[in-house]
């Protein structure tokens, strides 16, 4: 049994949504739902200004509030330590998606259940890598087992120090960033879901 | 940060006071000597009020024909809504039971005195159970950290509730009222004081008291619900037109305290 | 005390409705398993074939590989034996089936019933098509004026073909869209080395890469190939400082960003350089021995070019200059330069990319490994990998519009066909070419090019053009101001050989295959020419002898150890003994080489022209120049000039834009453009996923200055556009030329002095995805595509270039996209 999770080294992310697209290809993700995405930050006052890119997924929480708020069993913990939603256990009484700090869930109207983030366990089991570290073309994203001393995650985690999004929540997330420009905190209030209302309307008013 | 639960959720968790208040101040009430009338009162209100909310609980579920997977499904007794379903359900049950032999019209035969003192201690516990409930169903929600020291402001909103149903059918509920509204305002203050002292908390605070939610606040839940019937019951406790809007006020400052319960930290 | 008691009897009961009750529930339960296992969505069962692939979203060209099952595409992901991805794609590589799959695709070729543009279309077959382009063509063809057969091309990875047919038909009139793209890099680049018009840093093994406008994560046509080398070099401890008037995803990736004011990026390699040289940091003994111009003289000519002069036009700090100056330097040779459209697209871009070269000369690190390098194959080889014959003769016709002989640059050098793309279609308002038919291939003109909305005028005038054809994936602008619409294959149902500048320095060539077969009727130009060709008759189609498209490449790959097999199997093919493009100057001329040669003022020339220079009395390649040497002072180019009644300077030098300063004064505003990264040009607004990252364009603008106007976050906006003040520039009077509305993004990462605006968007037709829910249009013989999870539909989307004047670069005719002066003034509500 491993303890999988996922590193994510901000210094070499370039944002360019390889993994939010690649996620939305492997599960046909509805318009205006996401498991995985990428979240720009600006920071600063000109001209000393930068802009972060943080990517976003389900952190598949050691102490998964999610999993503890399923009153129906649906969300359950793989082997591995991955969190997924069994669609056909799931009535959709949400309150998953109101336990989770991390906005990672939301109402998959073509499934009938709520979603989230897999881990891509379908693709792990066949031994591959999930699709969104596949896609990365930085390789800023690194998969596999963090209670193996041997793994490049494991590896990349002790090299360097790590962190968590939402630390306070004590979640115990499983998805670890590398984060020295400190950009994490600027996203606290942020989930993994965009806000679909956040745009200019086009229309005179 | 999406926003799970809505309306329907914000109707359940405001009127399922309603069912419990009444179970608990029926019995209340009633230990010196309970009416028969009362007692039916209380029971079918209880039973179809209870049953109506389960209709919007199950509303609301984006797959309503899979509502009995709560009931039959027992892997997961951390969760609130796990309980929730079954406690409600074990209640339904209760109340038939008490429904049906408060219909009886004639004696019963071989009565079961232990039976029926089992049956009326698990319905108190159960409604006492439901009473708390939804301080731990929010306890889970990001949304409303509030709900961590509510639990107490849920029993007491519940129990106001009963006793303004019971004031309003006429049964002797203006003392409880009373000592209700009390507590409810100590309880109101020590949820602001425990509020107060942490900085994402004191945000909520300030939603409630000066934000866009303070209207409702202070105009419904503080002014109607407590400020109003305490001096009419207090001022006018014979008047009895007074006493009837003083339960209504004290039952639209409990929904309205319930109702911000449950959304002011979304 | 209670008033009821219970019974037995009613425990019994209880117990009874409680049974009932939960049996009940149990056979719900069991019901429901039977009936939703199995149906988890991403699960593979069995045979998943992977078909390697290039990709063709963008420029790049990335090597992908598609997995498709039972004739679906299911995945795009990266090709690991390509060698300028490395198994790397970027958001649009991986959005292709969303494009393939595109409910608003062309499915069935379109007749116009009515007017032209006014959106009613007949479907027709094939044959109908083919008959009626084939008898306008042919017309054309025998009145003996075939430069009346216009094609313009927008992106054209199919080149082989696409020359192929236009050589055979013999009409030089080739549009392409270079001048609104890379001109005057490639000229500055072929100005100064001749070897090629591309460089290719050395990024990787570089420590310090100084960027002048470059948006490799982004936008550059090597962008994925870039950007990992870049990231990998971050690794590593390289330092990147990125000048740009833009806090693109670029400049925030770089370790420093300085916002310059568009058209002052080399000033500032000016300025660098005169550092360099005041301080002795130069490679003086490698700029002497490899230039044809003396490092003191060199130094002579930047004294000019001070930092404090840098910093009062650019807005960049004269104390940084001086500081990235030596650090540059101190980095040599593992340090480069990279430059694209923010140094390049302005009306002074020649001289810019000429400026930053050059830097990269003062400290020698030219072909170094680390530094600034180049491949002299923009492609694949061509002598090992020759195009099938029989080949058509080049057309003996002229075209005034292509040859473009008002900018002197434009086709000054024969192997780059660089036409001045934005005055295409003012040219034909102007009559100066007369245009009997025109083919549109993936191109957008009507949306995408300068004054978009003269485009238009012309296209809708059946005067100028009598004969529209576009060919094109979905409906766009331009097809709706055709005659006949052909639906055109995406990338992933066609066939190409294709690669692109080795990043990694030693040529490859790829095979672009279809992943699935075509999707309705749509058909590639590898099958329309041929068919065409053979309509039209006269001789045509003795140059499409082959019978099918893989017969074709077949032959075209038959070089390739495993030949076309080996090809289909990788997708790509790299020569495992060629070795990386480093130093390829200092190579030894051979004594075989060297025969019958004749050397004069050190250079040596063969029977066809200059092969090389004797340095230091050996005779070495040198440079593709005239001098065989980094050409600092170009002597071709200021003779070009002098043909066309122009100056051009033959050393860089810094032109300000004519007119900035004064309209800065007056505080008008500089108007620029950007791309998205997950956006290409039309057809990525195809793609839903894609789209639903980015929809939306907004003007950029400094809180500083928006303030200065009034304005706050989400107000409604008018920008007014003026023509330039250049009287080398068509109708460079410095009028009003239009305006547009919009609402303001306010951004601290911004020059206060710009307002950018992404170029992204402002579709109105291609279906709902494209348009965010404006085209409600349903086209005949299709189906309707499903408005309702379009979430982005109403989001503001505007379209810049109706108000973005045509403007080239005088000596090049590269377009000035980011010159345009504007105004900005507050409307109430956007109505």
């Amino acid at each position: 049994m491993a303890r999988l999770g996922m590193l994510i080294d901000l210094r070499t992310c370039i944002g360019c949504h390889a993994c939010s697209v690649a996620c939305k290809a492997e599960f046909d993700v509805p318009l205006g739902n996401f498991r995985d995405t990428v979240k720009y930050v600006e920071e600063g006052a000109y001209p000393k200004v930068t802009r972060h890119f943080i990517p976003v997924l389900c952190n598949h929480c050691e102490d998964a509030p999610c999993l503890s708020a399923c009153p129906t069993g649906a969300v359950v913990r793989l082997d591995d330590g991955q969190v997924t939603i069994e669609d056909g256990d799931c009535n959709l009484n949400r309150a998953c998606m109101a336990a989770c700090p991390y906005d990672a869930i939301y109402v998959d109207e073509d499934r009938g259940a709520a979603a989230k983030c897999t881990f891509c366990d379908h693709r792990t089991a066949e031994g591959r890598q999930p699709a969104c570290v596949d896609a990365c073309p930085t390789n800023c994203r690194v998969f596999g087992d963090l209670d193996d001393p041997e793994s490049e995650i494991a590896v990349r985690a002790a090299a360097n120090d790590v962190t968590v999004w939402k630390e306070s929540a004590g979640t115990r997330p499983k998805v670890l960033y590398v984060d020295p420009k400190n950009a994490l905190p600027l996203i606290e209030e942020q989930g993994v879901q965009v806000d679909t209302t956040a745009d200019l309307s086009g229309e005179p008013a | 940060m999406t926003v799970a639960w809505g309306p329907l959720l914000a109707a359940y968790v405001v009127l399922v006071g309603l069912p419990t208040g009444l179970t608990l101040m029926t019995w209340w009430v009633g230990r010196s000597g309970a009416s028969v009338r009362l007692e039916r009162i209380g029971a079918w209100g209880a039973l179809v009020a209870l049953v109506a909310i389960s209709v919007l609980l199950v509303a609301d579920l984006g797959r309503p024909e899979r509502f009995h997977l709560m009931l039959v499904r027992f892997d997961n007794l951390a969760s609130p809504i796990s309980w929730g379903a079954k406690l409600i359900a074990l209640k339904i049950l209760l109340l038939l039971l008490v429904v049906h032999a408060v219909e009886r019209r004639r004696p019963p035969d071989r009565p079961l005195p232990r039976l029926t003192k089992v049956v009326a201690v698990l319905l108190l516990a159960v409604s006492f159970a439901l009473a708390l409930y939804p301080a731990a169903l929010l306890a889970r929600s990001w949304a409303s950290p509030l709900a961590g020291g509510a639990g107490v402001l849920f029993v007491l909103t519940a129990l106001l509730m009963g006793a303004a149903v019971v004031v309003l059918l006429g049964g002797e509920g203006r003392t409880a009222l009373l000592g209700l509204l009390a507590a409810s305002a100590v309880a109101l203050a020590v949820e602001a004081l425990a509020l107060a002292g942490r900085p994402g908390d004191r945000l909520l605070l300030a939603e409630l008291t000066t934000g866009g939610s303070a209207p409702l606040f202070w105009g419904v839940a503080v002014g109607a619900g407590l400020l109003l019937p305490a001096a009419g019951l207090l001022t006018l406790p014979r008047n009895r037109v007074v006493t009837a809007l003083c339960a209504v006020a004290v039952l639209a400052g409990a929904a309205a305290t319930r109702y911000l319960l449950f959304a002011v930290g979304s | 005390m209670s008033t009821w008691t219970l019974t037995r009897r009613d425990l019994l009961r209880a117990a009874a409705v409680a049974g009932v009750g939960a049996a009940g529930l149990g056979g719900i339960e069991v019901v429901h398993r039977m009936t939703t296992e199995p149906r988890a969505a991403g699960k593979t069962v069995g045979a998943v074939r992977r078909v390697a692939s290039m990709c063709q979203m963008c420029t790049t060209a990335c090597g992908i590989i598609a997995n498709v099952k039972d004739g679906r595409l299911l995945t795009i992901e990266g090709n690991p034996a390509d060698p300028n991805s490395r198994g790397a794609v970027c958001a649009k590589g991986v959005a292709g089936p969303s494009i393939l799959y595109d409910p608003s695709r062309l499915l069935y070729p379109l007749r116009r019933v009515g007017r032209r543009g006014e959106g009613r279309w007949r479907r027709i077959t094939w044959d109908e098509a083919y008959t009626e382009i084939a008898d306008r063509l042919r017309a054309i063809r025998e009145s003996g004026r075939p430069e009346e057969f216009a094609f313009q091309q927008g992106r054209n990875r199919s080149t082989d073909i696409v020359a192929r047919f236009l050589d055979a038909f013999g009409t030089p009139s080739a549009f392409n869209h270079r001048a609104l793209c890379s001109l005057n890099r490639r000229a500055a680049i072929l100005t100064t080395i001749g070897d090629s018009d591309w460089d290719l840093g050395d990024y990787e093994n570089s420590r310090y890469i100084l960027n002048f406008g470059s948006n490799w994560a982004e936008a550059h046509q090597g962008h994925i190939p870039v950007a990992t080398r870049m990231m990998r070099a971050r690794e590593r401890g390289a330092k990147i400082v990125t000048f740009d008037a833009r806090l693109s995803n670029t400049a925030a990736l770089s370790d420093e960003w300085y916002a310059v004011r568009p058209g002052t990026d080399g000033l500032i390699a000016l300025a660098i350089s005169n550092v360099i040289c005041q301080e002795g940091l130069w490679d003086r003994e490698w700029f002497d021995r490899w230039t044809n111009y003396p490092a003191e003289k060199y130094a002579e000519h930047v004294r000019a070019y001070t930092p404090e002069m840098a910093q009062a036009e650019s807005g960049v700090p004269a104390e940084a200059i001086r500081r990235i100056a030596r650090e540059f330097a101190g980095a040599t040779p593992r340090c480069t330069t990279i430059c694209n459209r923010g140094s390049a697209a302005h009306r002074n871009g020649f001289h810019n990319d000429r400026a930053i070269t050059v830097l990269n000369a003062l400290v020698g690190n030219m072909g170094e490994e680390g530094g600034w390098c180049w491949h002299p194959m923009s492609a694949w080889d061509k002598k090992a990998l020759p195009e099938p014959g029989p080949i058509a003769p080049k057309p003996t016709a002229r075209s005034l519009i292509a040859e473009a002989k008002d900018w002197p640059l434009a086709n000054a050098w024969q192997s780059n066909k660089m036409r001045v793309g934005e005055i295409v279609y003012l040219w034909i308002k102007q009559r100066r070419q007369r245009i009997s038919a025109l083919m549109t291939y993936n191109c957008d003109q009507a949306w995408a090019w300068p004054e978009a909305n003269l485009v238009r005028e012309v296209l809708a005038d059946e005067d100028l053009v009598p004969f529209h054809v576009c060919l094109d994936v979905m409906a766009s602008e331009t097809s709706n101001l055709a005659d006949i619409i052909l639906p055109w294959t995406t990338y992933l149902e066609r066939w190409d050989i294709d690669s692109r500048p080795p990043q990694g320095l030693v040529d490859y060539v790829g095979l672009r295959q279809p992943v699935v077969p075509p999707l309705g009727e749509s058909k590639d130009l590898r099958e329309i020419f041929p068919e065409l060709a053979r309509r039209i008759g006269g001789g045509m189609e003795h140059y499409f002898p082959w019978a099918t498209q893989e017969e074709y490449f077949e032959q075209y790959f038959a070089p390739v150890p495993g030949g076309f097999g080996h090809m289909r199997e990788a997708g790509v093919h790299v020569d495992p003994a060629k070795k990386p493009n480093y130093l390829p100057y200092e190579k030894e001329l051979t004594a075989e080489e060297l025969e019958g040669t004749r050397t004069e003022d050190g250079v040596i020339h063969g029977p066809d022209g200059a092969i090389g220079v004797m340095v230091d009395g050996t005779a070495r390649r040198g440079f593709g120049t005239p001098s065989r040497k980094v050409e600092v002072h170009s002597q071709f180019v200021n003779d070009r000039g002098r043909e066309a009644d122009r100056t051009i300077s033959p050393l860089p030098v810094y032109e300000p834009i004519p007119g900035h300063r004064e309209q800065l004064a007056q505080g008008r505003l500089i108007m620029i453009s950007f791309k998205w990264n997950v956006h290409n040009a039309h057809r990525t607004l195809q793609s839903k996923w894609l789209q639903e990252i980015s929809h939306t364009n907004p003007a950029w603008l400094n809180p500083a200055t928006a303030s200065g106007l009034g304005l706050a976050h989400g107000d409604w906006i008018e920008v007014t556009s003026y023509r330039p003040i250049d009287p080398e520039v068509p109708r460079g009077d410095g009028s009003q030329l239009g305006s547009l509305r919009t609402r303001v993004h306010l951004t601290e990462g911004i020059h206060p002095q710009v307002i950018a605006i992404a170029h992204n968007a402002g579709r109105t037709t291609g279906g709902p995805v494209a348009s965010n829910g404006r085209d409600r249009a349903v086209l005949v013989g299709h189906e309707p595509p499903d408005h309702g999870r379009v979430w982005w539909a109403g989001s503001l989307s505007v379209a810049q270039n109706d108000i973005l004047p045509i403007y080239p670069d005088p000596v090049s005719g590269q377009q000035a996209y980011h010159d345009t002066m504007v105004t900005v003034r507050r409307i109430e509500g956007g109505a």
